[in-house]
């Protein structure tokens, strides 16, 4: 990730701004992502901006009419290459060029106009999941609306009541569209001073895909065995850290429009309460500190916690299978197995295959791989590889710049035991 | 038809080389024999043709075939389809047989040819009286009719002759034939053994990951007893292919001439078609077969001896004589003739079976010739048809399938697939492997057959030493 600061957000935040609703309409002409975020436009008081690791904020524009002041954005519907990680991509389905689509970042209370262009083959719809819309707006196809058709462009109306967490997506052919990736995350931002007066604000939401190695297109029929699992849309180790100033209070907006699979998001380091989910705000006296909160499919939840220690902070889904990316469960279980007599015979019948998994499976980094497929484990870190991947990213907690290197006091890693030290405090390792 | 026609008809019947004899008739490691003139044959550098009718017009018992003595040729290493060819034709003893017996018309033309002999009768008498000179008489007869007839009759043989021979090079081309298609049998027999071994391998490879996964406490004992089983069904397949081989080697050998088998080398993998054949000509295959030939050749013989035979039955056998005496003082000359009237013989029962003969024989010439038409409508399908064949093996299927082991070794890397899948992969590309040796088998066979039909000869294909092969054989399923 390239690290960059919270005057370059603001500014990546505020030329998207100024950007028209009609130029954004087209992947091309979508906002990518500028380094590690992107910004909300200026927030009344002392509210953050919101920051989306690898993500954006739709732009919208702000109209003053006769009845009050109308937020007006486009979201287009449409199919295009994503990269997960270096080394895999997909065509997937997204709004505005990306999966998760745009943040939608709305003002409490005031009329939205969102305009929906469908580019894909299908008709498709969107539900503003968790929000009290008039029923019509609703966005469940037969339901609540005729479907838009491929080629048109339709216009939702609402006015956000409650500031929160929410979420939108699809509602024809679900198992399809969210599944190509039609996800993404919606906040409602208070009229009124945020009452958690929290000093940095991130938005990140889950997703699994089904991705048979070599693949390029994401299997929507898969129903388990989900391997390529994403915060905002990235796999580590490109998803880009949360990176926090030591004593900052920090919530994290987490939502999850995965197919199937819940999760158990855990943060190292500094305890969190959550603080309220796509149903309101949680009364503080129902909060209690934990570090792990578990992500239901469908459901938002906002952690809020100070960043008390500085230091690389792990954040992730705690289901093994889900920190791991393209993870395959066809080789078998070899460890403990003595596979001279085979490796011998493999050898003449396909000298490029090399039995693997014997004494355990975290050296089968760097084996030569199906073409647009990775490594199911990790990247470099500062103490050597780092083999977790998917659903993992880092919250880096720094006394001074962002960006810099932390460096662990002298005492405080842990290290080999010298023989003095095992004979001082009487601990005997058998031979 | 005349001889000189049909002898420069069939000079043109060259060999190509997969059917030829390479090194010539006369070769075989051998020097030449100096009565056989070089030029009988139609000897170049880059095809080492032969000029199979040069070989079989030539006197037969100063032919190379039938003049040198059989198996003790060097037989090459590795053994190629030309050379395979050139010891068949060395060492067959039916077809030194065959030239040999070509003696058989040849001298009945000669005899056909020559003119009666004269018959001289010689007299001396002495009557009781003793005063009487001895009385002498001379009488000199000559068949006349009989000498007349000698042409006609050597144009029967002549005839006859022509067809020997015509059967006897047909022979030569089905004896080359047949050895190349044994040939092209112990070749793939020998490459399906080969690769019988290495899905062996694959499947003794997964007993052993089987074993090492059992013992390691990993699975259960169900895979691994699969997988054992897997592997000794495999043995099987490898027994009968071993079997398979050991027929083909031997039928090679037999018509080879040669009494070690173990002296036959396989060339090894042979994985690659030959180029494509070009397309049969069915007027040129009915006109020019030599078999059919030799049919006509003899439906000649059969309609010149029934009109020589019905010349002798209506011609009066004459036999012109002159004689002289001598009676005392005089001596007296004077000829005569002597005329059967053919009355009552004039040959008809002789006649009535030579025309049945013919009736008859011409009746298999137009079966044979219409056999021929779809023997050859046949063969220029298989050519058509193993040439594609052929040719999808190494350019579509076996690139694809060791395609199809790349990626899954690449898969296990990724942990999308076990060692059992890459196993089975490999063991598939081993089945395809074989596949495109059967099909190339085919193509051989379907080219040697249309070159034989081609150049006049015309042989069923031998019988096939070995059970049919349908598809490779595979037992059970991978361990998973």
């Amino acid at each position: 990730m390239n690290p960059i600061d919270r005057r370059q957000f603001l500014g990546a935040g505020l030329a998207l701004t100024g950007a028209g609703v009609g130029q954004i309409s087209t992947a091309a002409a979508a906002p990518t992502t500028v380094g590690a975020a992107a910004a909300t436009p200026a927030r009344r008081g002392a509210a953050p901006a919101l920051e989306v690791p690898n993500g954006a904020i739709l732009p919208l524009t702000r109209q003053q009419t006769a009845s009050g002041t109308v937020h007006v954005g486009h979201l287009v519907v449409e199919e295009f290459t994503h990269t997960f990680a270096p080394g895999l991509e997909a065509r997937c389905w997204g709004y505005n060029g990306r999966t998760p689509g745009p943040v939608l970042a709305l003002p409490e209370g005031e009329l939205v106009r969102l305009y929906v262009t469908n580019r894909l083959p299908e008709p498709t719809t969107i539900h503003w999941h968790g929000l009290v819309v008039p029923n019509g707006m609703d966005g469940v196809s037969g339901l609540n609306q005729a479907p838009i058709p491929p080629g048109e462009t339709w216009t939702y109306t609402f006015r956000p009541r409650r500031p929160g967490t929410y979420m939108y997506h699809s509602h024809f052919d679900e198992m399809t569209q969210m599944a190509l990736g039609l996800v993404g995350m919606l906040v409602v931002l208070p009229k009124g001073p945020d009452p958690e007066h929290v000093d940095r604000d991130f938005v990140l939401m889950s997703h699994e895909w089904k991705m048979v190695a070599g693949a390029r297109r994401p299997d929507p029929l898969a129903m388990n065995d989900f391997n390529v699992l994403t915060f905002n849309g990235k796999s580590y180790p490109a998803t880009e850290p949360l990176r926090v100033r030591t004593g900052e209070r920090v919530r994290i907006r987490l939502g999850n429009l995965g197919p199937m699979d819940h999760h158990s998001i855990h943060l190292h380091g500094p305890p969190f309460e959550v603080t309220g989910t796509d149903g309101g705000a949680i009364p503080r006296s129902a909060r209690f500190p934990e570090t792990t909160v578990l992500l239901a499919v469908g459901a938002t939840r906002d952690i809020v916690f100070t960043a008390t220690e500085p230091g690389d902070w792990a954040l992730h889904c705690h289901m093994t299978h889900h920190a791991m990316t393209q993870m395959g469960h066809e080789s078998g279980n070899f460890i403990g197995a003595d596979t001279r007599a085979l490796d011998e015979k493999l050898g003449k019948l396909a000298p490029d295959a090399m039995t693997m998994g014997q004494t355990g499976m975290a050296g089968m980094a760097g084996m030569a791989l199906p073409k647009n497929s990775i490594s199911m484990g990790g990247g470099p870190g500062p103490f050597g590889r780092i083999d977790m991947g998917g659903m993992f990213t880092v919250v880096s907690v720094r006394d001074g710049a962002e960006t810099d290197r932390f460096t662990p006091p002298a005492g405080t890693q842990p290290r080999r035991a010298t023989a003095e030290e095992l004979a001082r405090d009487g601990i005997v390792v058998a031979k | 038809m005349a001889i000189e026609r049909l002898a420069a008809r069939a000079r043109r019947l060259v060999f190509p080389v997969t059917l030829a004899v390479p090194v010539a008739l006369a070769g075989c490691g051998l020097p030449a024999p100096p009565s056989f003139a070089p030029a009988s044959y139609a000897r170049r550098d880059a095809g080492s043709e032969v000029d199979v009718w040069a070989a079989i017009s030539a006197p037969s018992r100063r032919t190379p075939l039938a003049g040198r003595p059989p198996g003790n040729a060097p037989v090459p290493t590795p053994l190629r389809a030309a050379d395979a060819v050139a010891l068949a034709l060395c060492n067959d003893r039916d077809l030194r047989a065959t030239v040999l017996e070509l003696g058989v018309p040849e001298g009945m033309l000669r005899q056909a040819e020559l003119l009666p002999n004269p018959a001289v009768e010689f007299d001396l008498r002495r009557t009781s009286d003793r005063a009487q000179p001895l009385q002498a008489d001379v009488r000199i007869e000559y068949a006349l009719t009989r000498a007349l007839l000698t042409p006609a009759r050597g144009a029967v043989a002549a005839h006859d002759l022509q067809a020997a021979r015509l059967d006897a090079a047909a022979s030569v081309l089905e004896a080359a034939f047949s050895a190349t298609v044994l040939h092209a049998r112990w070749e793939a027999a020998e490459e399906r053994l080969r690769l019988a071994r290495v899905s062996l391998a694959t499947f003794a490879a997964a007993r052993d990951g089987a074993d090492a996964l059992t013992q390691a406490g990993n699975i259960s004992a169900i895979p691994a007893a699969a997988a054992r089983a897997s592997h000794e069904e495999a043995r099987v397949v490898v027994a009968r292919r071993e079997l398979d081989a050991l027929v083909a080697r031997e039928a090679l050998a037999a018509r080879l001439g040669i009494a070690d088998p173990a002296r036959l080398v396989a060339a090894g993998p042979a994985v690659e078609p030959e180029a494509p054949a070009t397309t049969l000509d069915e007027e040129k295959v009915v006109a020019g077969n030599l078999r059919l030939r030799a049919t006509g050749e003899r439906l000649v013989a059969l309609a010149k001896k029934t009109g020589l035979l019905r010349l002798e039955g209506q011609t009066p056998d004459v036999v012109v004589d002159g004689h002289g005496e001598q009676d005392g003082l005089f001596v007296e000359l004077g000829g005569g003739a002597r005329i059967s009237v053919p009355l009552f013989d004039r040959k008809q029962g002789s006649i009535a079976a030579t025309e049945a003969r013919y009736d008859g024989l011409a009746e298999r010439f137009q079966a044979q010739a219409r056999r021929l038409r779809a023997e050859s409508r046949v063969v220029a399908a298989e050519v058509r048809v193993t040439d594609a064949c052929a040719r999808q093996y190494p350019t579509t299927i076996l690139p694809a399938r060791r395609n199809v082991l790349a990626e899954t070794i690449l898969m296990m890397n990724a942990m999308h697939a076990s060692v059992f899948d890459v196993l089975d992969a490999r063991r598939r590309l081993a089945e395809a492997e074989s596949a495109a040796v059967d099909a190339i088998e085919r193509q051989k066979i379907a080219h040697a057959r249309a070159l034989l039909l081609g150049n006049g000869g015309d042989a069923p294909l031998p019988q096939a030493p070995m059970s049919p092969r349908t598809a490779f054989e595979v037992p059970g399923e991978m361990t998973h």
